[in-house]
């Protein structure tokens, strides 16, 4: 029976998040999330813990302050949930942790004793039958009727103490409380620890004080920075502590063999996610976004804004990019997608799985959002110009089916570009294998499908759906210039090669935009956008090792997407509400801003959730 | 088997625990009302009180201003608003249940549903001082009795259960981000006037009436009002509405909060 197992704690570790603490207001979050390394200051409080405490057998546990010793005794008591591995405990726990836990003090002493019992899991009738008992060990009988905030903190101990070890529990952990109370009273509570433990309690000892452990214990476990440093007999632990403690406390002792992840939390960089290997990605696609967030909420919506007419006579006219940077930022989007494919792993089905999870849910619900909050702003100022819409029209908006079918677009400028993006992520399917592992043949292949299409849309009699899905498939060529920028890059293809593909390329562009788009070829030079934008992408590439990473940059870069599927709907909404009161200007800052927080918001609620839901639908091999 | 075996020796585990602190739940709700009506001088009697003055105020107020052509509007008003009453102030004050007890829950083992479910519980009491004053009106405006009334628990069972989900779900959040206790005081007064409270159902536009439906205060509300003021039994539809709600709401709740508890006490 001695060897029983009462307490068995195995592989515990606790770990905390110190920054989150922090995130208690809405504002504090979005910072925190936009500087995203700042979730992953943790501390460990304690690592990877075990030992086995047997059955009667008085066990102290012992280390400097801030050593893990109380958040051991929680974790065992059940107050917290270790991070990682388990805790057993066979029987009841007394938990002298802190004494008057429970307390409230407004409430009189007899009150507070049936309040505490009650926390403590005892019944009235239980308490009833042991309230002399606990008033008599507290030598309190003068304050039973005294409200508990007019104690002293002596007295407070006292009736803590008297409650706690009313019954004798099968495990009582008592916590360095006896340095409260006088003289007079540790002695006594020592003294009725001593008769609980001759009647069968285990105790669960902790101090600094090793007189008290070896006088009380018989083994102990000796804790430094949440690590186990010694465990055995009370005696032996307690002489290598005080030791420790002469010896300046630098013999560390060993560190837990496996997570290597941890280092101190000042400098632990964040972990490397796969999106982190790329930050000169992050930072052209956050300018992609930016152009076109000011194409879409600026001069598109009011060609005559003082700001936008300023940029546009001073920069866009002399340099000859289109569409207030619009297209110029599409186009960089497209090159990021198409730099990333060959970078897929796994097979085919895993593939259009993350893909189409990526693309279609968070586009759904955004544009069923857009649709409620539109109809009840509808019914506050009168019918939005999106309330022309049928229902019918705002289902293939939603779907991106409206442009095979020929039909307007709800959201203007939104989501055209998923529907090349899909096409191009079709093609991506097509030849998967290809594009892991050969380039050329990808590309030939790539380019025949985009050189069949053009040619069947231009000489034979197709249905119009065919006809409206292949007048996207010249854009589908940007994203193709990135994959093959991506396999020049990193040498898996040689110049000229890349020269000949991007030369084909570039005609079925030209042709494709001939044929589809005339007025892009013929009124607004669209071709010197992409131009730019092939530069712009080019020059990031080259300049990679210079160019500063800034978490602020990867964690928009992160939202996009979001921010790509609400800006036009909401940011449109918001700017036809605000113009009149802000004027133009102010309604655009204060749009930004809100922008932000519904892209935020979209990116939390749908955008990551459905990203997690696809890891774990199709996991990375 | 195994499965099975673990899931009921959980759920015994999960009863015992229960058993145990039965006490403790009564005692929290004790002190939830003693506090609520400490030195006060006419205490308990404000449960029953406050509703009666509100009704008296509000019937004055929509009846010379409004109009609404509802017979005995007074108890029309007051079944509405007990129940509506009882839902935002059982739902605010579980949203502080777990920051507001965070001291105690830091220093002893406690199983922590217990603190929203207290406040809940004791929101209800005040409820059922309340029906005092719904009885009173009765009287006086001589509302038939009829055998319906005795189904009476019902709808209040369906608002309980409803509150508790709500409320562990709100105090859930408010661990996470102290700004849902000032947005959800919007939210409430938002819901309080999407209800049909003091105003008839029948002065909503028609292609709106479907979304009241889906409110599940109304479904509440209007089940009470069956039975206390029309003396009908409640619709099969509505019933299975309400239970639908209220189980669910209950199940979502618990759900929730069995996911996040164990993290609460690294935020609080």
């Amino acid at each position: 029976m001695e060897e029983q197992p009462i307490i068995q704690v195995n592989h515990v570790s606790m770990r905390f998040n110190l920054s989150r603490e922090k995130v208690d207001s809405i504002k504090t979050y979005v910072v925190m999330l936009l500087k995203h390394q700042l979730m992953f200051d943790e501390f460990y409080a304690l690592r990877d813990v075990s030992f086995t405490v047997n059955k009667g057998e008085p066990f102290a546990i012992i280390g400097e302050n801030g050593c893990g010793k109380s958040t051991l005794l929680k974790v065992i008591s059940g107050i917290f949930a270790p991070s990682s591995g388990s805790v057993k405990v066979d029987g009841t726990i007394a938990p002298l942790i802190e004494l008057g836990a429970g307390f409230d003090i407004d409430l009189t002493a007899r009150e507070n004793i049936y309040l505490n019992g009650a926390v403590l899991g005892y019944d009235t009738a239980f308490m009833d039958s042991k309230f002399q008992e606990i008033m008599d060990f507290a030598e309190l009988w003068d304050f039973v009727d005294v409200p508990v905030k007019n104690f002293s903190s002596g007295m407070v101990a006292r009736l803590g103490f008297a409650i706690a070890t009313v019954v004798v529990p099968d495990v009582l952990i008592v916590d360095e409380i006896l340095a409260v109370g006088d003289f007079m009273f540790q002695q006594k509570c020592e003294q009725k620890m001593k008769e609980m433990i001759e009647q069968g309690a285990t105790l669960i000892f902790v101090s600094h004080s090793s007189d008290q452990v070896k006088r009380l214990c018989k083994k102990a476990i000796w804790l430094k920075h949440g690590v186990t440093q010694m465990i055995g007999d009370a005696q032996e632990v307690c002489d290598a502590y005080i030791h420790d403690m002469e010896t300046g406390g630098h013999g560390l002792v060993q560190q837990p063999p496996q997570e290597p992840e941890e280092a101190s939390p000042q400098d632990s960089p964040p972990p490397v996610s796969s999106k982190k290997r790329f930050p000169v990605l992050d930072l052209l696609r956050t300018l992609a976004l930016f152009m076109v967030v000011w194409d879409h909420l600026g001069p598109f919506r009011n060609p005559d804004w003082w700001l936008g007419r300023l940029v546009e006579n001073n920069l866009n006219q002399p340099l000859g990019i289109t569409q207030s940077f619009g297209a110029f930022g599409v186009v960089l989007f497209f090159l990021i997608s198409g730099y990333l494919l060959p970078l897929e792993r796994g097979g085919r089905l895993s593939f259009a799985g993350k893909k189409l999870l990526k693309l279609y849910p968070p586009l759904l619900i955004s544009f069923a959002s857009f649709w409620l909050v539109q109809k009840v702003v509808g019914l506050m100022t009168g019918p939005t110009f999106w309330a022309s819409f049928s229902p019918r029209q705002w289902m293939l908006g939603a779907t991106l089916l409206n442009y095979p079918l020929g039909e307007p677009d709800v959201i203007n400028g939104t989501t055209w570009f998923l529907f090349p993006t899909l096409l191009f992520y079709f093609l991506g399917w097509l030849f998967l294998p290809w594009f892991q592992k050969k380039p050329k043949l990808a590309a030939a292949g790539c380019l025949l499908v985009l050189g069949g299409g053009l040619w069947a849309a231009v000489s034979l009699p197709l249905p119009s759906v065919l006809v409206n899905v292949l007048s996207f498939g010249w854009y589908v060529s940007f994203p193709l210039f990135g994959a093959l920028v991506y396999w020049l890059r990193e040498k898996k293809m040689g110049f000229g090669w890349f020269l000949m593909f991007s030369g084909i390329n570039y005609l079925l562009t030209l042709k494709g935009m001939v044929h589809f788009k005339p007025d892009y070829y013929s009124q607004s030079p669209y071709l010197i956008s992409f131009a730019y934008a092939f530069l712009l992408f080019a020059l990031g590439l080259a300049l990679e090792s210079q160019l500063p990473s800034l978490p602020l940059v990867g964690g928009i870069s992160k939202v996009s997407y979001s921010v790509y599927l609400t800006h036009m709907t909401y940011g449109g909404l918001l700017m036809t509400l605000l113009t009149p009161f802000l004027g133009y200007t102010g309604a655009f800052v204060v749009t930004l801003a809100l922008v932000a927080f519904v892209a935020l918001a979209h990116y939390r609620l749908v955008e990551r959730p459905v990203g997690r839901l696809t890891k774990q639908l199709f996991p990375n091999p | 088997m195994a499965g099975m075996e673990c899931d009921m020796s959980e759920l015994n585990t999960q009863l015992a625990k229960l058993k145990k602190y039965r006490t403790l739940l009564m005692r929290l709700v004790q002190r939830d009302l003693k506090v609520k009506y400490r030195r006060s001088v006419l205490g308990y009697l404000w449960s029953l009180l406050n509703p009666l003055l509100m009704m008296v105020v509000l019937s004055i107020v929509f009846s010379t201003l409004f109009r609404y052509d509802i017979p005995n509007y007074p108890i029309y008003l007051i079944t509405g608003q007990i129940i509506f009453t009882f839902f935002s102030e059982s739902t605010t004050m579980a949203m502080g249940a777990i920051t507001g007890n965070a001291s105690l829950m830091k220093k002893v083992y406690v199983p922590k549903y217990i603190f929203p479910v207290s406040r809940v519980l004791s929101s209800f009491v005040t409820l059922l001082f309340s029906l005092a004053a719904v009885v009173i009106v009765m009287i006086f405006t001589r509302v038939p009795i009829t055998p319906a009334l005795l189904l009476f628990p019902l709808p209040l069972l369906y608002v309980l259960l409803f509150s508790m989900g709500m409320g562990m779900i709100l105090s859930v959040c408010a661990v996470y981000f102290r700004d849902t206790n000032h947005l959800y005081g919007v939210c409430t007064t938002a819901w309080m006037y999407l209800t049909p409270i003091f105003y008839p159902v029948s002065v909503i536009p028609d292609q709106f009436r479907p979304l009241v439906q889906l409110n599940p205060l109304y479904l509440f509300i209007d089940c009470f009002r069956q039975l206390v003021l029309y003396g009908q039994l409640p619709t099969l539809l509505n019933t299975l509405q309400s239970l639908a709600w209220s189980l669910g709401m209950l199940g979502f709740g618990l759900w929730v909060f069995k996911r996040k508890q164990a993290n609460f006490i690294l935020f609080i």
